[in-house]
């Protein structure tokens, strides 16, 4: 039996309030919880209404009493709009649009976290504007983490039973549902309340838009934006350049950003970066915070408080 | 999809399989080609599906260096269940296997077992040392060390299979769904295999193993191992593996991963000397299908090496 739940107009969960503010014209849906030093939360996905910071809101709360806490849609995300021009649904975008977003919000000094995609977009946040991030915090990042294995066939196997009736008019919410049931190890954070607010932005014009925009998929026009500079963002944590304190957070059972990246991105951060940690959670896949929010966010600020004050 | 026509030995490639009683057991295998005896050990579940059938691409080449026997085992195939019902057991079918090689005759045997039947050729090695030269092992996570969490993983890559079972193609199309996902690339999986393995899991003695034992992962046959291969690892660290020994896995295994190679190869290195390990690229579980005579070059080239 579903139980018909009905998403607030602002998509916001967990009895939050999602707000907007304009960023160089962009406008950006974003949470706001907590007092203390600043935490950006950046958020994982391809370029679609179904990437959000919602994400995050199981722990919102619990980082909210040490942090403020702020988890942003992205680029072409969730309900933050599209770029003006069709060149710039890319990596680069996305980066200067959390950066504006940051300063827009009078942030001079934070705590940065990404998982996934996200990941990168942190990294390279604090790769661009380290005297600005005291910490990092990585995620399951497959798009950081150097290559292992083939990502492509793995995402393949795993999706290969997606839902495919597009005509379907809960086609959004079967769909997304599916995909992060193969993306996690225990089921229970998978809310219907979640569910629908994902599809439910899904389905507004603008998402609508960003699917045509690109091609959908993992080979895409954001995903080919992306190469070339992580090349370049590679280059820059060998030389050194990424030297805060940061914290690999992997899950033992993520089939997509497998474990074995994140011993691979920690072999590379940790050649020059002596302020690197890793932990490995067991029996948890892709998102491991919502999996384990209680323990995710003590550890989280464990590593932070250990490191910053 | 094209009818094939299967023959009643359900024999691919032009060759001819062949039956034989092994201790009251009849035991279909197939025997190709001039040379030292090798001895090929296929994988699966206990399962009409699972058979000798599928070393077919490989029979020719090999067979040009060596004698291949490759025998369906205990319950597979078209080889008979065992008498009691509680030898559904790998310890039933390790015997089964030494017992084909005695009734055939066979002895310096060079080994080769692919996935679960590479657990069964490391034990028979380990039981018989004296009656094997070599030994090649093909993606086993069933001999590897556990890691990650493997049923985790078989859950993911089969949760595409058909499930209908009242389709008159079901086992078929059941079989058609693991392979690909089991593969890298996809050509081997040709409908000759895939009909072969249909019609060898519908014949009455395996709709019996299936109705013997639960079909999937967790099964008496599987749960039969979890003693034995304490015993198998606590044998392999005291050093009793100690013939030439090739790891041969698929890089892109997405079952039996190459991180169980890695970690099989650092278990049998503390004590043998002679083991290697080759990891081929772009590859999946049956890579020995997928790049045939890349494959059947290596073994050869290590046997020849080390033999």
């Amino acid at each position: 039996m579903t139980i018909k739940i009905t998403p607030n107009e602002s998509a916001s969960l967990c009895g939050h309030q999602a707000k907007f503010v304009d960023v160089d014209g962009i406008r950006t849906r974003y949470y706001d919880v907590g007092r203390g030093h600043p935490m950006l939360l950046v958020h994982g996905g391809n370029m679609s209404g179904t990437s959000s910071a919602n994400t995050w809101t199981l722990n919102l709360d619990g980082l909210g009493k040490k942090f403020r806490v702020l988890a942003a849609d992205r680029l072409a995300c969730g309900m933050t709009d599209n770029p003006a021009r069709r060149e710039d649904y890319t990596f680069r975008a996305t980066v200067d649009h959390m950066y504006s977003f940051l300063e827009a919000m009078g942030v001079e000094s934070i705590h940065m976290m990404g998982q996934s995609t996200g990941g990168y977009i942190a990294a390279r946040l604090a790769l661009e504007h380290p005297e600005m991030v005291k910490s990092l915090v990585v995620v399951d990042s497959a798009t950081l983490g150097p290559e292992i294995g083939d990502i492509l066939q793995r995402r393949r196997i795993q999706f290969a039973a997606s839902p495919k009736d597009k005509s379907s008019p809960t086609h959004f919410a079967d769909h997304y549902r599916f995909r992060m049931k193969m993306h996690s190890f225990t089921m229970d954070h998978i809310t219907e309340d979640w569910i629908q607010a994902a599809a439910y932005m899904r389905g507004l014009p603008k998402a609508m838009q960003t699917a045509r925009d690109m091609d959908a998929g993992d080979v895409n026009y954001f995903r080919q934006s992306l190469p070339k500079q992580k090349e370049e963002t590679h280059r820059w944590i060998r030389e050194g350049r990424l030297s805060m304190p940061t914290l690999l957070y992997w899950a033992r059972n993520d089939r997509s950003a497998v474990f074995e990246i994140g011993l691979a991105l920690f072999e590379m951060i940790s050649q020059k970066n002596s302020d690197v940690r890793m932990i490995v959670v067991n029996h948890a896949g892709h998102f491991h915070y919502r999996e384990y929010p209680e323990e995710f966010n003590r550890n989280v600020i464990n590593f932070i408080e250990h490191w910053t004050t | 999809m094209p009818s094939v026509n299967v023959n009643e030995t359900a024999s691919l490639c032009g060759h001819q399989a062949k039956f034989v009683d092994v201790d009251g057991i009849r035991t279909r295998y197939y025997d190709v080609g001039r040379g030292e005896p090798m001895l090929l050990v296929h994988g699966g579940n206990m399962s009409g599906t699972s058979s000798a059938n599928t070393w077919t691409l490989n029979l020719e080449g090999l067979g040009k260096e060596f004698r291949v026997l490759a025998a369906d085992r205990l319950a597979c195939g078209m080889t008979d269940n065992p008498k009691n019902k509680k030898d559904y057991t790998f310890q039933a079918t390790i015997e089964h296997m030494v017992q084909f090689m005695r009734t055939i005759g066979l002895d310096g045997v060079h080994m080769v077992g692919q996935s679960t039947g590479g657990y069964i050729a490391a034990r028979l090695a380990l039981e018989h040392p004296e009656m094997v030269k070599t030994l090649v092992i093909v993606d086993s996570a069933t001999l590897g060390p556990p890691v990650g969490d493997f049923l985790q993983r078989r859950r993911i890559l089969f949760s595409g299979i058909p499930k209908d079972k009242s389709s008159p193609t079901y086992f078929a199309d059941n079989y058609h769904g693991h392979m690909p996902a089991m593969s890298y690339t996809t050509d081997h999986v040709t409908d000759d295999w895939i009909e072969a393995a249909a019609y060898m899991r519908g014949l009455p003695k395996a709709l019996k193993t299936a109705e013997d034992l639960e079909e999937g992962d967790t099964n008496p046959f599987r749960q039969s191992l979890d003693e034995h291969k304490e015993q198998t690892f606590s044998w392999i660290r005291e050093g009793r593996l100690n013939m030439p020994t090739l790891l041969y896995w698929g890089r892109n295994d997405l079952s039996a991963i190459f991180e169980i190679g890695v970690a099989l190869f650092e278990m049998l290195s503390q004590t043998n000397p002679n083991v290697r390990m080759l990891v081929v690229n772009r590859a999946g579980h049956f890579h020995y299908r997928e790049y045939p005579q890349e494959f059947n070059h290596n073994v050869t080239q290590f046997i020849r090496f080390w033999g």
